[in-house]
């Protein structure tokens, strides 16, 4: 027999954290599942450790993990059955077949129960995968890196700046030593250099896989793209960068990117590509790429929902109600449904809770988020163009 | 896509198929990701096109000349991460091995 609970959350990042907590605070019997260790997702990525001052000084945590601190304590304050290291496995609809998915509208009623397949972590008691029976759900499984297709990417000593940032928030490492090369465009990326130059870590080159421009849009995109407040990490931005991109040289409109080695080397030896009308190849040991972050669709694919191409994402986007509905008992927040940042996904999160508490009766109003993060999550959407839509031919 | 896509880059790392590979089949006839991935296994592995999916779309689109919406994207399948076959058949999913 499956286990079965009002809500089940899928990620406890930002938007899966506020809307967990919000639902328990209403009173349901809410499962958070999360693949992590410790709740927080990608950007607030072991910020309880962070903020204890395990990883950095503490000033600096509070900077780098704004708003996390307030989001940990109201989970734990809550009653959220939370789920870290659990892993999804599959979600599914029994009663409703899929022509009926696509239409984004909550109806109540038992057609609505959602079977959730799930994996424990390891070390846990039989049985490992789990069903669990889910009156609601709200999928908030966040944003990956768009995956960056070049010759060599394959390689050993290639990775996403994504993988540079977790191993920063996760052990505090950064990259260090000879040839360590950045190549791609975005705010994640400057953000990264900045880390790896402030931690200590050298970079030989910067490689600008943006359009002309793309670097300063990326600047002003910073403050807002990883921290979710801008009030906060305005100040600051400009000297940050002078200092993380002073001494490294940026090889502009770069084009023909080619990482070479070895499976066997253990990492790459070398990089070339085009820039100004040159051929050039440098030695290099580690490629951090990045070229944007998309939305993670996975679970809105498996249930078959209807999805829209955003050009400014460059990303298909699942198609929701105002409350973020997508089909009867599911919503899909945060920036698994379009890239918007932590601050918007809070209170995207927060949103649908409320919807289900609406559709139990348990909540007093609807729509209580306010406040400008509510209003530019209403904008919401399309504030970082995922990468030069020009420039989205093959070859 | 974009530029930095060469015949012999690796679109899906899960079951090792080139650019070429896609190329090949789209000159073939077939459209769409959907038969893109039956004829050449790309997003048929483990990660269930969380790699080649965005990328896929694109280069279609862009070798065809169709709209992302028209080109359409890979359909996936459970398991979403590799899960261990015994772990899968415990007796709660599967009851007829608990008899």
């Amino acid at each position: 027999m499956s286990k079965v609970v009002d809500l089940c959350v899928i990620g406890a990042g930002p938007a899966g954290l506020a809307a967990a907590a919000r639902a328990a605070e209403g009173g349901l019997h809410v499962l958070l599942l999360d693949e992590q260790s410790a709740a927080g997702g990608q950007v607030w990525r072991n910020a309880g450790t962070a903020l204890a001052g395990g990883l950095m000084p503490t000033t600096q945590a509070e900077k780098v993990y704004h708003g996390a601190g307030a989001a940990l304590q109201r989970l734990a304050a809550s009653g959220v059955d939370h789920r870290a290291g659990a892993t999804l496995v599959d979600i599914a609809q029994p009663e409703t077949g899929p022509e009926t998915k696509s239409a984004p509208e909550a109806a109540p009623g038992p057609e609505a129960m959602v079977e959730i397949t799930w994996r424990a972590p390891f070390g846990a008691e039989a049985p490992r995968v789990r069903q669990t029976a889910a009156r609601a759900v709200i999928a908030a499984t966040g944003a990956q890196e768009r995956p960056v297709i070049f010759p060599g990417a394959e390689l050993p000593g290639v990775m996403g700046v994504g993988a540079i940032q977790t191993a920063y928030k996760q052990s505090g490492l950064v990259p260090d030593g000879e040839g360590v090369v950045l190549a791609g465009h975005g705010p994640l990326l400057l953000l990264t250099l900045a880390q790896i130059r402030a931690a200590g870590g050298r970079v030989a080159a910067v490689l600008d896989l943006g359009p002309p421009g793309a670097m300063a849009a990326a600047a002003r995109a910073l403050p807002r793209a990883l921290i979710g407040d801008p009030a906060l990490m305005a100040q600051g931005v400009g000297l940050m960068l002078r200092r993380a991109l002073s001494g490294v040289p940026v090889h502009r409109g770069v084009t023909g990117l080619r990482a070479h080695g070895t499976h066997r080397t253990g990492s790459i030896e070398a990089v070339s590509f085009t820039s100004a009308g040159r051929a050039r190849r440098l030695p290099a040991r580690l490629l951090g790429v990045h070229d944007g972050v998309i939305p993670n669709a996975q679970v809105s694919r498996l249930l078959s929902l209807r999805h829209v191409w955003d050009a400014g994402q460059g990303a298909f986007v699942p198609v929701r109600d105002a409350d973020g509905a997508v089909a009867p008992g599911i919503w899909i927040v945060g920036d698994g449904a379009g890239i918007g940042g932590a601050g918007i996904a809070a209170v995207d999160g927060e949103q649908a809770a409320l919807a289900v508490l609406a559709r139990t009766g348990r909540a007093r109003t609807r729509g209580a988020a306010s406040g400008p993060q509510a209003r530019r999550a209403a904008f919401r959407r399309g504030a970082f163009p995922a990468r030069a839509d020009g420039r989205a031919c093959h070859r | 896509m974009g530029v930095h896509a060469t015949d012999d880059a690796l679109i899906c790392r899960c079951e090792n198929v080139r650019v070429a590979d896609v190329l090949a089949a789209l000159g073939t006839g077939i459209d769409g990701p959907n038969r893109v991935k039956a004829m050449t296994r790309c997003g048929m592995g483990p990660c269930q096109g969380r790699i080649c999916a965005n990328p896929l779309t694109r280069l279609i689109a862009a070798e065809t000349g169709w709209s992302p919406d028209t080109v359409g994207a890979l359909r996936i399948r459970p398991p979403l991460k590799p899960v261990l076959l015994m772990d899968y058949l415990a007796p709660e999913i599967v009851p007829e091995l608990s008899a």
